[in-house]
């Protein structure tokens, strides 16, 4: 009684703030909803069935899809590359490692508006670029070089943080191990393979399924960089949907698109959870 | 022992609670939201303080909000049941209107107050044949161009309408202007302050007998891909990519700062570069032109939510903002005045350089198609110049943005 009554508020929370606004939304993605209107025309699975015939969602799947693996894949190497080089002991450490970690706590707002100015045609980057006597690159004018130019602006904005998870698995790894695998002689190449790698399996769950779905919902700079262009190049459905739901007022539509992101982050994250798990203990 | 009031003191509490209930239940609240800009909120409040004097029992709430963000917060506050009772509204009204979110004005709007109202003031809030809005106000558009770069070239500055350069002529002055070191643009011959936004293209369409949409508003196809309209979107084309003229990335004060030799902006720049940089020599020239001349025009309108349990109240605001006191707002804001009457009393208007303004408005105004899927045309359009800028093919670009429209304006804007 005293469990339940301390849980009461926490659940009251989550039932009201949570649960009811996502039951809310699943069913007006069953409607004709305007949002400036009160009139709802229930419309069966019509916006599902929509969805899937929308080129500019399909757009937008595919370019959300491509963003998350370049940037899961480039973020969880250069985390955890990060974080071998400031787990030796190096002069400056503490000063490297707040480095690394300041643009996590800086809004992205203010980081997706300096690299836009970064990316410009006469920014930071170009001049940079001309002085090293390179011809000037489009970046976000680009269809082929926009998406990536938003993943390397959000490797830099985050990495930080998973080269922390990645510092604090590599710091619970026993020295007593690579003594041992140094007296039976093994190379360094195999003591990263058959001992770090195995042991930071937790910690690269982590941060692969947090990477995932956080790049899943990659939102700001779209809106604050490139709004989507040029020719939907970075159109990802969090932005698509914002759109629909804010712009042109399709709130049924938008719910809709909603749902089918939840369903596909959530069987991706049951996916790594798979691949992923670990039995190796040492 | 218990202390008694005496009776009069009780008496004189019960009428004076009486008096105050009586008081507030006559004294109505009137919610009123606006687009925010300090300049524009300053000279609204004025307004609202003589509409109070002349209204005791009626209370207005000003609420701004940012451009940006103004009718998401207006659609969140539909939704929500609890929308303000009078706003501002611009060429979205079918949007709201076709939700039957807005109230229909023409009970109100008596035939002489119509009668005042020039014909660009009456495009934007009409839907359906229906009138949504009054008019607060008109603007358009000019090009602002930099007098000292233009007297050392040696360059005529047109002051009439009649004189505006034609499209040949507009790239030979804009090349004459652009100064580059090497890859490095030091002056672009052009800027446009609304970049890349139908605000600002329409015009250039339709100076080539091209439009967006066909005459009904229903289909894109065929129009907005129209060979004029090709014609058109090259011309604009060659302007960033073979003349290399204007940068594709705006240059925020671009043009005060000696970068941008001729700047096209709404006419309400002027206050803007009179206060901000007032020993900036600049003049005003009228947009250039082709088959025809063409300048977008349009303006922020009063509307009145539905749901209003004060209409008439509502109503009362409405007119005071917009008739009553049209010539106080006008004045103050830097808009142009949309009342003939006002144009006609006004010498200055005649004058230049607002007769630049005032000749565009009554010859030359087009306006940004008033469709429930204008925030899609919007976005289509700025996907398109975005594309044309960097040299994409603009038959394709156009081709496939038709068909985009086509699907939005056969959901009927939703």
């Amino acid at each position: 009684m005293t469990a339940a009554g301390f849980l009461l508020p926490a659940a009251v929370g989550i039932c009201l703030f949570s649960i009811l606004p996502i039951a809310q939304a699943l069913r007006i993605s069953f409607f004709d909803y305007s949002l400036l209107s009160p009139q709802q025309t229930a419309t069966g699975l019509e916006n599902y069935e929509r969805a899937w015939a929308d080129p500019v969602f399909q757009i937008a799947l595919r370019n959300t899809l491509l963003y998350t693996g370049l940037l899961v894949c480039v973020q969880t190497g250069a985390a955890l590359a990060l974080a071998l080089l400031l787990k030796q002991r190096v002069a400056g450490l503490a000063f490297f490692r707040s480095a690394f970690f300041v643009p996590v706590v800086t809004s992205l707002v203010v980081v997706s508006t300096v690299w836009k100015l970064m990316y410009n045609s006469q920014g930071f980057l170009n001049g940079l670029l001309s002085t090293l006597g390179l011809s000037p690159q489009p970046f976000l004018a680009s269809t082929t070089q926009a998406l990536p130019s938003l993943v390397v602006m959000s490797v830099w904005k985050d990495v930080g943080f998973y080269m922390l998870i990645f510092l604090a698995g590599l710091q619970a790894i026993s020295v007593e191990l690579y003594e041992s695998a140094a007296i039976d002689g093994t190379t360094r190449w195999q003591s990263f393979t058959r001992i770090t790698l195995p042991l930071l399996r937790r910690a690269a769950v982590f941060v692969v399924v947090v990477g995932t779905i956080s790049a899943f919902k990659i939102f700001t700079p779209v809106y604050l960089m490139t709004d989507g262009g040029p020719a939907d190049s970075t159109m990802v459905l969090v932005f698509y949907i914002f759109r629909t739901a804010f712009r042109y007022f399709e709130m049924g539509y938008a719910s809709a698109m909603s749902f089918i992101l939840l369903a596909i982050v959530l069987v991706l994250t049951l996916v790594q959870f798979r691949l992923l798990r670990t039995t190796v203990e040492y | 022992m218990t202390l008694r009031p005496p009776s009069g003191v009780l008496a004189a509490l019960i009428f004076f609670l009486a008096l105050q209930t009586a008081s507030a239940q006559q004294k109505i609240t009137l919610r009123f939201w606006m687009s925010a800009d300090p300049a524009l909120e300053a000279a609204m409040d004025a307004l609202l303080q003589e509409y109070a004097k002349a209204n005791p029992t009626i209370a207005v709430q000003r609420d701004a909000f940012p451009f940006n963000e103004y009718h998401q917060k207006l659609a969140t506050a539909f939704a929500a049941g609890e929308p303000p009772d009078a706003f501002w509204m611009d060429v979205r009204t079918a949007a709201f209107a076709a939700q039957g979110s807005l109230l229909v004005l023409e009970r109100y709007l008596t035939p002489q107050n119509k009668e005042d109202i020039i014909a660009s003031g009456l495009i934007e809030p009409v839907w359906k044949g229906r009138l949504y809005g009054v008019p607060m106000h008109e603007l358009t558009e000019g090009l602002f161009v930099n007098r000292t770069m233009f007297e050392e070239a040696g360059i005529k500055i047109p002051q009439r309408l009649n004189e505006a350069w034609t499209w040949d002529q507009f790239v030979e002055i804009a090349k004459q202007l652009t100064k580059r070191t090497g890859d490095r643009t030091d002056v672009w011959g052009f800027g446009v302050l609304r970049h890349l936004s139908d605000w600002s293209i329409l015009p250039i369409l339709e100076q080539n007998n091209a439009t967006p949409l066909s005459p009904d508003l229903k289909k894109a196809t065929g129009y907005f891909n129209s060979t004029a309209a090709v014609e058109a979107w090259r011309w604009y084309q060659d302007l960033f990519v073979k003349h290399k003229v204007i940068s594709v990335d705006p240059i925020p004060e671009g043009f005060p700062a000696g970068k941008i030799a001729i700047f096209q902006a709404p006419s309400t720049y002027r206050a803007v570069l009179d206060k901000r940089y007032p020993d900036f020599k600049y003049a005003v020239v009228p947009m250039f032109k082709a088959k025809r001349c063409a300048v977008t025009a349009g303006g922020w309108n009063v509307s009145i939510a539905t749901r209003t349990k004060n209409p008439d109240a509502a109503w009362s605001l409405v007119d005071s903002l917009t008739r009553v006191q049209h010539a106080a707002w006008v004045r103050t804001s830097g808009y142009l005045p949309v009342r003939k009457s006002l144009l006609q009393r006004e010498p200055t208007y005649r004058q230049y350089p607002w007769n630049i303004f005032t000749e565009q408005l009554q010859q030359c105004a087009v306006h940004r198609p008033p469709t429930a899927a204008y925030n899609f045309l919007f976005d289509t359009v700025l996907a398109v110049a975005k594309d044309v800028a960097v040299g994409r093919d603009v038959q394709k670009v156009l081709d496939d943005a038709a068909v985009r429209l086509d699907g939005a304006l056969a959901r009927g804007g939703r």
